[in-house]
């Protein structure tokens, strides 16, 4: 397939190699591994959505894709929506790797706290990965956020082994009082 | 009921920036005026104690893209929240009061 570099986002993904290509304002997508090619139909982004889960689902037997994962991820990077809203050919033959912050570093956070400040948290912490990911670069980011999970991580645990010794000695009193 | 030193620069920020206090701009808050930056774990920890404690109320936010979206968590002072960081500001007042450090500041 010819590509035409002014139209077409050329993504990164780790194991494979991706073409975002915008026309008319519908999208295609086209991912290229080392024997083959697949591709989308052209179509609005929300229906580029459900094709990636159809796309996943042929290729590998497997609904969860790196096309899957990528399409989520850029619905939620704001530099992608930015482009949408501009309503224009936005790549002009850009490059792009994904900026995903470290997903071990955010499970550890969200297992250690509950689950309306774990998720707060994370949101905290990829704002900040944002923001340094365009003043610092990705490894930098990558260390950075690293660094304050680490830091969060003695306190959170703190927490957690409080409000589980409080409930230890609310149930050894209830135990008492009721002769169990 | 006893504030930490924590606790109390969690209180004072988040009626500084009220409405708009959230992680981000709770830490930042207190790093340009105290010049130490309370780690995240920390001040969400010490949040969930001042939630538990009825001192703070929290409400979600929209989820953005830059946030992974993930929803921002706001957070405001309750009555007895205001009243209990008084009682401790006061105590500190109290407490240095005649001695040199009060007369300093």
């Amino acid at each position: 397939m010819k590509i035409n570099t002014k139209r077409a986002l050329f993504i990164n993904m780790g194991n494979s190699q991706g073409v975002l290509i915008h026309e008319k304002g519908l999208f295609r997508f086209v991912e290229c591994s080392a024997t083959q090619q697949t591709s989308t139909e052209l179509l609005r982004w929300p229906e580029l959505i459900r094709a990636a889960r159809a796309l996943g689902a042929n290729a590998d037997g497997n609904t969860e894709s790196e096309f899957l994962k990528l399409m989520f991820d850029l619905t939620f990077d704001s530099t992608f929506r930015d482009l949408l809203a501009e309503d224009k050919p936005p790549f002009d033959g850009q490059s792009v790797r994904l900026q995903n912050p470290p997903r071990i570093a955010e499970f550890l956070l969200i297992s250690l706290s509950s689950l309306s400040h774990g998720d707060a948290m994370v949101g905290d912490l990829n704002e900040r990965f944002a923001d340094e990911c365009k003043k610092f670069g990705r490894q930098r980011a990558v260390r950075l956020y690293w660094a304050r999970t680490l830091r969060s991580l003695r306190p959170l645990l703190g927490r957690a082994v409080s409000k589980a010794l409080k409930w230890a000695a609310v149930i050894a009193a209830a135990r008492r009082l009721t002769g169990l | 009921m006893e504030l930490t030193t924590l606790e109390q620069h969690l209180l004072l920020a988040i009626i500084g920036l009220h409405p708009n206090a959230y992680g981000v701009s709770i830490q930042d808050y207190i790093k340009e005026r105290t010049g130490r930056e309370p780690s995240t774990g920390s001040i969400y920890a010490s949040l969930d104690r001042l939630e538990e404690k009825g001192f703070v109320k929290s409400r979600q936010g929209e989820p953005t893209g830059e946030r992974g979206g993930k929803r921002k968590l706001y957070f405001t002072v309750t009555a007895s929240g205001q009243h209990t960081l008084r009682a401790s500001l006061q105590a500190l007042d109290a407490l240095s009061h005649g001695t040199v450090l009060g007369a300093a500041i």
